[in-house]
């Protein structure tokens, strides 16, 4: 049975998706129950995992492709982060995209495909050795492209191009890393463990294998949209809401930040790492990154543009939570992995709301908007808070852990960054709050689409974004709670440093 | 038991736009639960301690909360001076007022009670999130009470106050990080165990620097004050009590919580210039406020830089404090008493503004005599609060080798009298 669950999880995304582009656009009702369904029993799934994780069982699928290759899925406490992180946030995606593309064409090929990219998410999140992620991190971007283009006008068109153009020469990149490391330490390398597989190999050149983790870092780095890589992302938020959501806060960036941790601490190793010394120079182009978006955030007028170089700053608080040596920087990149989900999911569910309620999409139409509809305003002004990092949301922990984290790792100028980081988010944040709450109305909505009736708005796309901002709070309030994501973070950091 | 702060939160989650003009009765009530348990607490010892402390590991990164004997004047001014400036705000929302009565009820309704939350929470806060949280909450709340009246200034000082804040914000988290992570332990650190990290750190200096500032913003610290003669002002009338009277004073809790006052296992020798830059920015403060203060135009921004004079005198107090731990413990029972006088004075003396247009007759009287009390107990004429307060301080000062500055802290009273002979003008001449 255990052989069989990793397989069973990615399976049932994968098979949900097949018989999805079957189904004829207009049986939606079909079409949401198989989504759902889905969606739950993969949930159901990933539980039982975890709770076999919590008493030290293995979960492992493994058979050999070519002598010395294998394709391997197996479920550790890391893939489970990112694995749980997905499972629940697909759910919720996925009731949100129902309210939002109803009565839209193409719904069963705009499904099969958003299923398909959970499948890869899935299989990212589950691969065990570096040869079965490169596998799943490029039919996630090929599953992807889809969504991005999916309205089919000129300007997603375009940034579907750019889409494909940056992340199909990262997946190159990466290949080409993987290659030269199997090629140059073995394949053996290459299998995902805890503590690093390459700390063992002392005859081999530690320059070398620096040159080699560059590279597989720019490999992975244009999905975590690293400065200078970042290009495709602001670029692809022309698409749908549910899709921005999903390539913020669940599958790109995350898949691109997670081969990050998977690269520094189950092929390197972080002792190995710190050794070779690629860790300061990731922990300075992360810096980069983050104060770099944060400034260009200010400057856009476009809701979900300033959402979008938001993301490219926040997610490189995962990549310098890894670079921070010591357990308590890793706890908080490791959660922050599963809190800047929680709380973009929500803040471009908001987003989304406000287009498809009122038609509003730039920050300066948001004037009194907290009066129309407060329930989405609220967990936007919840999602904000946490970005900027103020308990009791998620945000703060994170901050929090990779603070202390920076201090004992004795780079006390990434305690710097962090802290302009929330000053500047607060600068782009709290001014749209103002906006929500403060301004007054300033006349008809610029194109009402669903009248206020009993809710703000459909409530397919109302509780979603509540849920979601429920849980931003529950993470910050009950981090130390037995089943937070804090406490699981601390888990795989506890068995990453113990030798 | 503490639990009773929550009052507030709630009731600003009741708050609808319908029912906001009836609803009134929280600005006064929601205070008043926390205030009797404070006071139950401080005259008898009815109320078991254990009744008065809130633990929980798995909130947060350990939540601790608890009546601290110590802060409980501070916390017992706190809800009175809330609870009675919203009787003036009840009557400016209400719908029965002679006057118009002012618009947005429910946003000022629900900003007033999460502000009220956030300055109750601070107070018994143990655990950093929880302190920070309740700072964050006030600070952020109190926007809204700030910009009520939408006027261009108010507006504006709004955003200078929001800039401040951010600010002030952001030094404070870099410096509870670094704090916490001097103090080197397993669990995250309580509140009380920052002092003892901070001067244990080779960077002890840099940390509580960081906070001075950081709580500094909050407590008008001279240089980074100027954003309260903007904001105290603006803010309707009961705000503005509250602002000054009460919320002022958090910057103050702030620095009595995490600096290192008092006899710590170590010399706090690495702190020494932090205790002197005090003595020399409270001073500023106390002479400084006064001097600019007797030129403004209008009574309630003379009160704020009244305030920003208080508060200095304060200052100088933590800078004592800092430089003599063997008096710490005499020199910070000072500022508790001080500071709550200070806060029953000055709200009465920014409500007096409201209650001297409303009043006629036989009431203008009282409020005259009441107002007359309020500004000579600032001042500190013998037999009032302000003497007994500054007294308990001067006759610790009085031992230590601190040359003038006994003067210099005693004649602060003329700034204090110049400042209170120019409010009584403002508001007595307009009739």
């Amino acid at each position: 049975m255990n052989a069989w669950l990793p397989v069973a999880v990615l399976g049932t995304s994968l098979i949900a998706s097949l018989i999805i582009f079957l189904v004829p656009d207009a049986k939606q009702r079909l079409r949401s129950t198989l989504n759902i369904t889905a969606a739950l029993v993969k949930i159901g799934l990933v539980a039982w995992m975890v709770f076999g994780i919590y008493q030290q069982e293995l979960f492992e699928t493994r058979f050999t492709l070519v002598p010395g290759i294998d394709f391997v899925l197996r479920a550790d406490s890391l893939s489970m982060l990112f694995a749980g992180l997905s499972s629940v946030l697909w759910l919720f995606t996925t009731i949100y995209a129902i309210g939002y593309l109803e009565g839209s064409p193409h719904r069963s090929r705009f499904f099969g495909f958003f299923s398909l990219c959970v499948a890869s998410t899935m299989g990212i999140s589950l691969a065990g050795n570096l040869f079965t992620f490169l596998i799943f991190f490029e039919m996630l971007t090929l599953s992807t492209y889809p969504l991005v283009v999916h309205r089919g006008t000129q300007a997603s068109l375009t940034a579907g191009r750019t889409y494909l153009r940056y992340t199909l020469g990262g997946g190159a990149m990466l290949l080409l890393g993987v290659v030269l490391l199997y090629s140059y330490a073995g394949p053996q390398v290459g299998e995902f463990a805890e503590t690093g597989t390459l700390r063992a190999a002392t005859s081999l050149d530690p320059r070398t294998l620096a040159a080699i983790f560059v590279v597989l870092i720019i490999g992975v780095g244009v999905k975590a949209a690293f400065v200078p890589f970042h290009g495709w992302l602001p670029v692809a938020m022309v698409a749908p809401a549910p899709v921005s959501a999903l390539l913020h806060a669940v599958a790109v960036v995350k898949a691109g930040a997670f081969g990050i941790i998977r690269i520094v601490y189950n092929v390197y190793g972080i002792e190995f790492s710190a050794q070779i010394g690629v860790l300061l120079p990731l922990g300075i182009l992360a810096a980069i990154t983050i104060i770099w978006g944060s400034m260009q955030a200010l400057r856009q007028m476009e809701l979900k543009k300033r959402l979008a170089y938001s993301t490219v700053s926040q997610v490189s608080y995962i990549a310098l939570g890894v670079a921070l040596f010591g357990p308590i920087g890793s706890i908080g990149g490791l959660v922050h992995l599963l809190h800047q989900g929680i709380m973009k999911v929500t803040l471009f569910f908001a987003a989304g709301n406000y287009a498809e309620t009122l038609g509003i999409h730039r920050i300066d139409e948001l004037d009194g908007v907290g009066k129309r509809m407060p329930g989405t305003s609220l967990a936007f002004t919840i999602g904000a808070l946490g970005m900027i990092g103020l308990p009791p949301t998620a945000g703060f922990i994170s901050k929090w852990y990779l603070g202390i984290g920076a201090l004992e790792a004795g780079m006390a100028w990434a305690l710097g960054v962090l802290v302009l980081s929330s000053a500047l988010n607060a600068a782009y944040f709290l001014p749209i709050l103002y906006r929500l709450w403060f301004k007054p109305v300033r006349g008809a909505w610029p194109d009402e689409q669903i009248p206020a009736a009993r809710f703000e708005t459909d409530p397919w796309l109302l509780f979603p974004t509540l849920a979601t901002m429920a849980f931003t709070i529950a993470a910050g309030l009950l981090a130390s709670h037995p089943w937070s994501p804090l406490t699981w973070a601390t888990l795989i950091s506890v068995r990453e440093y113990l030798p | 038991m503490l639990l009773t702060i929550f009052f507030a939160f709630l009731g600003a989650c009741t708050v609808t736009e319908q029912n906001a003009r009836r609803r009134l009765w929280l600005l006064i009530a929601a205070p008043i639960p926390i205030g009797i348990i404070t006071l139950m607490s401080m005259i008898s010892e009815l109320i078991p301690s254990s009744a008065l402390h809130i633990e929980s590991a798995s909130i947060f990164l350990g939540l601790d909360w608890s009546l601290k004997p110590q802060l409980a004047p501070l916390l017992l001014m706190t809800a009175a001076l809330w609870s009675f400036a919203g009787i003036f705000a009840a009557r400016d929302f209400s719908p029965a007022a002679k006057t118009k009565a002012k618009p947005h009820a429910a946003r000022f309704l629900r900003c007033w009670l999460l502000t009220l939350t956030g300055n109750l929470g601070l107070l018994v806060a143990n655990d950093i999130a929880s302190f920070y949280l309740f700072f964050a909450l006030m600070t952020f709340a109190a926007y809204g009470l700030v910009i009520h009246d939408e006027t261009p200034s108010a507006l504006k000082a709004g955003k200078v106050y929001i800039i401040m804040a951010v600010i002030g914000e952001a030094f404070l988290l870099a410096g509870l990080i670094s704090a916490a992570a001097s103090v080197g332990s397993e669990h995250t650190p309580l509140l009380q165990e920052l002092p003892q990290g901070i001067v244990s750190s080779d960077h002890g200096l840099s940390i509580a620097t960081a906070l001075f500032i950081g709580f500094g913003v909050k407590a008008g610290l001279a240089g980074v004050h100027w954003w309260l003669p903007l904001a105290h002002p603006v803010a309707p009338t009961p705000a503005s009590a509250v602002l000054s009277g009460a919320m002022i004073k958090a910057g103050l809790v702030g620095w009595l919580l995490t600096l290192p006052i008092g006899n710590l296992s170590e010399p706090q020798a690495n702190i020494a210039p932090l205790a002197s830059a005090a003595i020399l920015l409270g001073l500023i403060g106390a002479w400084g406020a006064g001097v600019v203060g007797v030129f403004s135009g209008k009574a309630k921004t003379v009160l704020a830089y009244s305030s920003i004079s208080q508060m200095g005198m304060l200052t100088l107090m933590l800078g004592v404090a800092l430089r003599y731990p063997d008096s710490a413990a005499l020199v910070l029972a000072a500022m508790v008493i001080f500071a709550s006088h200070h806060g029953v004075n000055k709200g009465l003396l920014f409500l007096g503004v409201a209650w001297r247009k409303a009043a006629s007759g036989v009431g203008l009287t009282v409020v005259a005599v009441v107002l007359t009390v309020a500004a000579l107990n600032l001042i500190g004429v013998p037999w009032s609060s302000g003497a007994y307060a500054k007294d308990l301080f001067k006759a610790v000062l009085a031992d230590l080798p601190v040359g003038i500055l006994y003067a210099a802290f005693s004649y602060g009273a003329l700034a204090t009298t110049a400042l209170m002979l120019r409010y009584a003008y403002l508001l007595w001449q307009k009739r």
